[in-house]
């Protein structure tokens, strides 16, 4: 019985993670080209990062555009969930529900190419605004979900409470619901800015110039080279990314979530 | 007159609360979408142009043909796993859920390129068959079917993994229990019992898998190179090389069509076949 | 003039479902009355429309007087005590309490003064500054209900208050809870599914099926005199029986399953039957004084001081709750009762 449970863990855990482990131990491999084992140490491809403008734009861009999304993708869903949530018995619910969770359905490449002919055609040019919204779109439906679970968490009766007591709804709400449901914020920002930063497809066809968020600029590079700064580049991100997912951890308890 | 006001707010509001996700979605998801068929000229017959044709078929066909296997595969792995891990202590769920979770936060470019890595010439896999002297030259696995296949089994696996082990723990262990007490051999026992139950976070994540398969970009174009062109990556070049973008348009139409068709097929189908029971 | 009056309440939560059937309901100055029934009776639906959280499609709803039908929940003076408490978790009890009277911008003394009387009266010296999760099931009750009645409402409404206590201590609470309304004399609306909890504190139990109000009277009323059988059930009767066949004269019987049963009034209308368990006597001989009926004890349950025994006899299965705990099963015995306590029942 344990044995078929380990080799089945071991191979599981081994394709899972792995691939996140090799540019780690790549990246202070002194070849210029992909081997493995990784021979020599340097730190070499750390500091030619920082030789390529596009790396830190794009951090700095990608960082905007998250930032910007996740507000925007927050503020959004904040109403839309609450409205899911109390009102179950809504006439349209049905398509309402649709509409918010059709986001996710819609391939990020075809969303990418779909706003490019829209922005252009529809409205002259292409902007950060397009890449923005974009982003906003693929981001939304994770904060909705964050927020509606800490929404059921805390129960309807609550706010019934306040409204009994006297306080009209709206201001009801900002009282005791608000307060209550802080976790959910920070951590459904948290969220949709980690899954925005990590957004590849989405901005393929929306990026330019300036805009060019990071993994499309590390995309870019690989189509001229292989060398191991992207290993480098990569290790970085890995670190970046798994430190804002333990403090996503510590606000809403991510691995709780997990259905 | 200010009591009716007052009432008609109270039925809307609910509308009025929706209203700006709601018009942010249908202006910037929905309209686009009829926009894109608009905008196109003589839309149909370039639609018929572009999809009755060799080599878009070919390429329709492998990306269905990629989305299967790796559902294969994902069903073979996660299963014993989600099995195994659904009733063991709370710390090795916790663990494997961390564990699987983890790979979620990481970018699919940085995993791709981890994938490189491994695959490539004198990468990981290859070093390893050299050194066991297994192989006398490096085997080619990178840019090829099977290095896409893994790639996506990599990033999807955990879609399909945490609904299953969800399932798995909903399911009492006493009722696995009751059936072996009359008779029910593991094969039996998995299918009478395990697969019923179990079965609608499977769909949950076969859909996610064949849907996102369908649909992916990074890792197919990084792991199977553009001899092994999947939809995605054919919307990419109709719109960056060829610059056709009455084709792109097609082929996003088609696109969207399977990731709706398969979700839409795998929720009723589930829900018809539970009626049948 | 009555204080809450409820006049032909309907309530739709669907186009085809009626929760609420045109339901009417007066209730007087100073008085508890609860509201019984299964849930989905509607009962739960009732009191939100009381408190404006729901407004009927039909019907009117009226406070000392005023209509308040469309009056919007923040403008009604109601204080409502929830199921699930739904203390302000980021709030300590005194701002829990005081919240209400903060919003109507009382003036500070006045409102210490309030919240300290009634956090006296409910016990609750000392845990001002806790947080609800500091606190036990019991004492969170406790800020509910203070919180409720430190606005001074006119209506106080709770929704199933004893559901979370733990049986043991439930005779105890309930007693507090009456102990309060008695000395504030606050108009309360008492939903419960439970029967002896309904029994134990109201001054008039409505019992409700789906959508209305079958009967509304005094607890030794509704316990003793049920009018439908429905309410008959709900109150413990178990042997209900339709009638075949009312028979006056000078000793007047209904006739169920060709067995005829004295019983001391004469109604021509009625159609049921019903015979509280308890009211019933099992014997081995048949009784002076009273009637009988012969069966075979068919089960027995016990049930701590009484036992419950079945029997199969004419009429059909009868349950008695007995202290004679010496028949066994298998035995023949009398069932007996008085007329007096045949309950007719019309619908």
């Amino acid at each position: 019985m344990r044995i078929p449970f380990y080799a089945v863990s071991l191979l599981t855990l081994s394709i899972l993670l792995t691939p996140i482990i090799m540019p780690l131990l790549i990246s202070f491999s002194v070849s210029e080209t992909i081997t493995f084992p990784p021979q020599g140490f340097t730190l070499r491809w750390f500091g030619n990062i920082f030789n390529y403008e596009s790396f830190a734009k794009g951090f700095i861009a990608s960082s905007s555009i998250a930032f910007t999304a996740s507000f925007l993708a927050i503020a959004l869903s904040l109403p839309a969930s609450y409205v899911l949530y109390r009102h179950k018995t809504l006439r349209l619910k049905g398509l309402i529900e649709s509409l918010f969770t059709l986001p996710m359905l819609m391939p990020e490449i075809v969303l990418s190419y779909m706003l490019l002919l829209f922005a252009y055609r529809a409205m002259g040019v292409i902007s950060a605004l397009s890449l923005i919204i974009g982003h906003v779109l693929v981001v939304m439906p994770f904060g909705m979900r964050v927020i509606y679970a800490s929404l059921s968490n805390l129960g309807g009766d609550i706010e019934d409470a306040a409204v009994s007591l006297g306080r009209d709804r709206l201001r009801a709400f900002m009282d005791v619901v608000l307060p209550n449901i802080k976790q959910g914020f920070v951590g459904g920002s948290l969220t949709c800015f980690m899954v925005s930063f990590n957004a590849v497809s989405i901005s393929l066809f929306l990026s330019f110039g300036d805009s060019m968020p990071l993994p499309i600029a590390m995309l870019n590079y690989l189509q001229i080279r292989y060398d191991p700064t992207i290993a480098a580049l990569s290790a970085l991100l890995v670190a970046f990314t798994v430190a804002l997912s333990f403090a996503v951890e510590r606000t809403v308890g991510l691995v709780s979530q997990v259905r | 007159m200010g009591r009716y006001l007052e009432e008609a707010y109270r039925n809307l509001r609910p509308y009025l609360l929706a209203a700006p996700s709601l018009f942010f979605v249908i202006i910037f998801l929905i309209a686009p979408i009829f926009y894109m068929m608009a905008y196109t000229p003589d839309f149909v017959s370039t639609f018929v142009q572009t999809v009755y044709n060799q080599e878009f078929v070919s390429v329709y066909l492998r990306t269905i043909r990629v989305g299967a296997t790796v559902a294969m595969l994902a069903t073979v792995l996660a299963y014993p796993l989600a099995y195994y891990v659904g009733r063991s202590s709370p710390v090795l769920k916790s663990f494997f859920k961390t564990m699987v979770f983890l790979p979620l936060m990481v970018n699919p470019l940085v995993r791709s390129y981890g994938w490189i890595i491994i695959l490539g010439r004198e990468g990981l896999l290859n070093s390893m068959l050299a050194g066991l002297q297994v192989v006398a030259e490096p085997v080619r696995i990178l840019y090829t079917e099977w290095a896409m296949e893994l790639g996506l089994l990599e990033l999807f696996f955990p879609f399909m993994f945490i609904p299953l082990l969800s399932a798995m723990e909903n399911m009492s262990e006493e009722v696995l229990m009751a059936a072996r007490s009359l008779g029910a051999g593991p094969l039996r026992i998995f299918m009478n019992i395990i697969l019923p139950l179990t079965l609608k976070g499977y769909v949950v994540g076969l859909s996610v898998i064949l849907a996102g398969c369908a649909a992916a970009f990074v890792t197919p174009s990084l792991l199977g190179g553009f001899r092994n062109r999947t939809l995605s990556m054919l919307l990419y070049e109709y719109i960056d090389v060829r610059l056709n973008w009455g084709a792109a348009a097609a082929t996003a139409i088609i696109i969207m069509l399977t990731v709706f068709s398969v979700n839409l097929l795998l929720t009723y189908g589930v829900k018809i076949g539970v009626k049948a029971k | 003039m009555k204080y809450l009056q409820l006049k032909g309440i309907w309530v739709y939560y669907s186009k085809q479902e009626p929760v609420l059937k045109g339901l009417d309901l007066e209730v007087d100055k100073g008085e508890l009355v609860a509201l019984l029934g299964p849930s989905g009776c509607g009962k739960t639906t009732t009191l939100r429309v009381i408190a404006g959280f729901i407004i009927p499609q039909r019907g009117n709803v009226t406070i000392e007087g005023r209509d308040v039908t469309k009056t919007s929940a923040h403008k009604r003076n109601i204080g409502i005590v929830f199921q699930s408490y739904a203390l302000f978790p980021h709030m300590t009890v005194r701002l829990n309490i005081t919240y209400g009277l903060r919003i109507r911008n009382i003036e500070r003394g006045e409102m210490e003064n309030r919240a300290n009387k009634i956090a006296d009266m409910l016990g609750l010296q000392g845990l001002e500054d806790r947080y609800p999760s500091q606190l036990s099931g019991g004492q969170q009750q406790r800020v509910a209900l203070a919180r409720a009645l430190a606005i001074q409402p006119d209506i106080l409404l709770m929704d199933e208050p004893l559901s979370n206590i733990d049986p043991k201590f439930r005779e105890k609470v309930r007693a507090e809870i009456k102990k309060v309304q008695r000395e504030l004399e606050v108009v309360t609306i008492y939903v419960t599914h439970d029967q002896e909890d309904a029994l134990g504190i109201a001054d008039r139990v409505a019992v409700m099926n789906k959508g209305l109000i079958e009967q509304i009277s005094p607890p030794t009323e509704i316990y003793e005199r049920p009018k439908t059988s429905f309410v008959a059930d709900f109150m413990g009767f178990e042997n209900i029986f339709p009638i075949q066949l009312v028979t006056g004269g000078e000793q007047p019987s209904v006739t169920v399953r060709n067995v005829a049963l004295r019983v001391e009034e004469l109604d021509r209308d009625g159609k049921y039957v019903a015979l509280h368990p308890s009211k019933l006597m099992i014997s081995t001989e048949p009784k002076p004084n009273l009637e009988e009926i012969k069966g075979k004890i068919t089960d027995k349950s016990f049930k701590g001081d009484r036992v419950k025994y079945f029997l199969e006899t004419a009429l059909g299965e009868l349950t008695v709750l007995s202290s004679a705990k010496q028949f066994s099963i298998g035995d023949d015995a009398y069932v007996c009762y008085a007329p007096g306590d045949v309950l007719v029942l019309r619908g």
